[in-house]
């Protein structure tokens, strides 16, 4: 399908989202017009939830995009995620000298997680949509047992002890910031420039390297691929594990360079896996588009969470959104079989 | 530990009781994956139907049968649009489960919040009454009707002209056109009846299960009654037996905490339903069953 028309669909989808979220603000009695413009237009009001959301959504977005193409549902992003934060926050406070050791431990649990779901479908073919959310579940209450029993902070109990200083991701400060100060008085976070490098570096994996031309040939046809020598299954079996990878480094981003704690109901990590998907979805699972959604996805929580401060909506607003555009996008997805003249294809059929 | 092993018989009936949203899914969702259609947004059909009976409960005075209707209603509807889009439109089946789940979660929180002012839960109230009490369990009148409908579906499926054409569908739909069968049309059925069924299993959850709606209530078992309908290799029968295995690790794990009452290990216990639901399937997984041969792919005529 041309570029331009789906980039057209994805518009048409989005605008869908948002009117469900328009009519569930109406339903709630709030202007929704008014609703939609503050949703989309919160970013000065909230630039960390913009930026930091966007950072975290870019690497479960990828999550969720690099198995897409060979043929795998990641529902683990959420799981994966939590694993990646708890384990780097373990890390930090064994070794709290730099932040690296903990970056890597939640790559590794992500990974280990990935792997698991991935070898699962393999090798035993269990199907990877069932075996992700069971381990979501599983990793849940797990976290949820450590952040109450191993890692509770002394003086508040719902709270787990915090990232010591020399093990955090730093951030820029505002005075170097210039005429940006203003509006980020808090500084820079680091986090989304190091979303992005890794973003980029995963385009340039699957375009530039062979074993990502190996990986592209399997998305595109793997019995192709089969026929001339590509190991199919350990292909499929290593994209679940850079995603599950990417995704607890995503939580490990997260716990290392923004909150630095966690507390006992997984609040502050809770949702970021499914977003991933919506911004997959978005950015038609390239990795220069899931950037992009990223950045809109994170404009809707900035903008959902101005509405719950000013018009009494829960941000949850945002996912009714992002679930109503994910919807649409897979209701039109098969529109090059039913019209495929109105889309200006040929018949797949 | 002894008092945990003399209540085995409690263990064994509650899971009669935790058996039906898991077991009641999956029956639907069986007579639709058997037509080709796969709906993975169970578990969102069932959150909102959850909340649209316990609304309607607490709310519109509509009773327990009042509400328990709603509920099959709203997932009726949500399984037909499924249907329809996936059928006529020719929609990705799998990711639009995954948008119906996440808006799910999202909508029933602000409709929780609308209603009754908080994030969480809605006020309690008491169950619908159970036929009997067994062991200190109510059995609703959900569970012989489960069990019913599971006998009656593996008649309909296996004995009745229709349900052949209905397998027809999800095996051959080329062929099951030339046979004179509207694909499409028993595609929309089927996936209406899987919405009915969640929609069902929801209401359960709410007004009969536990007498509250809460955030995320469903918590997996949406995904659960998948992982039983793969169990079961798409035979109603054998989705009574699974709907029973999964039923029962859920019910461990109640009365596990009930009986342990240790704070800090409950967490761990909780994590039992779900590693034993995904073993499970993974012993089960080699054995080769028959799956439906086009099921998820839409059809497209010449």
């Amino acid at each position: 399908m041309a570029a331009s028309r789906e980039l057209l669909l994805t518009l048409a989808s989005i605008l869908v989202g948002l009117a469900a979220g328009a009519l569930v603000l109406a339903a709630g009695g709030a202007d929704p017009l008014k609703g939609i413009y503050v949703l989309l237009t919160s970013f000065t009001y909230y630039p960390e939830i913009l930026l930091v959301g966007a950072s975290i959504t870019m690497l479960t977005g990828l999550a969720f995009a690099i198995p897409l193409r060979v043929g795998f549902f990641n529902i683990g992003g959420e799981g994966q995620l939590y694993a990646g934060a708890i384990v780097s926050l373990m890390v930090s406070l064994v070794a709290p000298y730099t932040p690296f050791p903990g970056l890597l431990a939640g790559f590794t649990a992500g990974a280990i997680l990935g792997f698991i779901a991935g070898f699962l479908r393999v090798r035993l073919g269990v199907n990877e949509v069932l075996s992700t959310i069971m381990l979501n579940w599983a990793i849940y209450w797990t976290s949820t047992y450590l952040v109450i029993d191993v890692l509770a902070d002394p003086i508040y109990p719902h709270l787990t002890r915090q990232v010591p200083e020399a093990a955090r991701i730093p951030w820029i400060p505002s005075s170097l910031l210039g005429p940006l100060s203003e509006v980020l008085p808090g500084g820079v976070p680091i986090i989304p420039f190091i979303s992005i490098a890794v973003a980029l570096a995963a385009w340039a994996a699957m375009y530039l390297t062979v074993p990502g031309l190996r990986y592209r040939f399997v998305g595109a046809n793997e019995y192709a691929a089969l026929s001339r020598g590509v190991n199919v299954d350990y292909v499929k079996l290593a994209s679940m594990t850079v995603a599950g990878g990417l995704s607890g480094l995503a939580g490990a981003l997260l716990i290392l360079g923004y909150s630095y704690r966690v507390d006992t109901g997984l609040s502050g990590l809770a949702g970021y896996g499914f977003e991933g998907i919506g911004a997959a979805l978005i950015g038609r699972n390239h990795p220069l588009g899931i950037i992009a959604a990223s950045v809109f996805l994170g404009e809707l929580a900035a903008g959902s969470e101005r509405i719950q401060v000013e018009a009494n909506v829960p941000a949850e607003l945002a996912e009714v959104v992002s679930g109503a555009i994910i919807f649409v996008l897979a209701a039109l997805s098969g529109l090059k079989y039913v019209a495929p003249r109105l889309l200006g294809v040929k018949s797949e059929g | 530990m002894v008092e945990v092993v003399g209540d085995a018989a409690t263990v064994a009936v509650l899971a009669l009781a935790t058996m039906v949203p898991i077991t009641l899914a999956a029956l639907g969702e069986i007579v639709s994956e058997k037509a080709g259609i796969v709906n993975i947004g169970l578990e969102g059909i069932m959150l909102l139907a959850a909340w649209v009976a316990a609304a309607s409960y607490l709310e519109a005075g509509v009773g327990y049968i009042g509400a328990y209707v709603l509920g099959a209603i709203v997932g009726l509807a949500l399984g037909l649009i499924h249907g329809v889009l996936s059928v006529y439109l020719k929609g990705d089946q799998i990711v639009m489960g995954i948008g119906l789940n996440i808006f799910a979660v999202g909508a029933t929180i602000l409709g929780t919040y609308a209603l009754w002012g908080v994030f969480s839960n809605s006020p309690s109230f008491d169950p619908m009454p159970g036929l009997i009490v067994v062991s200190g369990v109510k059995i609703s009148p959900l569970v012989p009707a489960t069990i019913a409908l599971g006998i009656v579906l593996w008649a309909f499926l296996q004995k009745t002209v229709i349900g052949l054409r209905l397998r027809a569908c999800g095996e051959d739909p080329r062929s099951a056109e030339a046979m004179g069968v509207n694909v499409l049309l028993y595609q929309v059925m089927a996936a209406g009846f899987s919405g009915l069924t969640a929609g069902l299993a929801g209401a359960y959850l709410s007004i009969d299960y536990q007498g509250v709606f809460a955030k995320n209530m469903t918590a997996g078992r949406g995904f659960i009654a998948l992982a039983n309908v793969a169990f079961s290799g798409w035979d109603p029968l054998l989705a009574l037996l699974g709907g029973y295995l999964f039923g029962f690790f859920q019910a461990l794990a109640i009365s596990l905490n009930i009986a342990l009452q240790e704070e800090a290990l409950s967490s761990i216990i909780n994590t039992i339903p779900y590693l034993a639901t995904l073993a499970a399937v993974a012993v089960v997984a080699r054995r080769r069953v028959r799956i439906p041969r086009w099921i998820g792919r839409p059809y497209i005529k010449e």
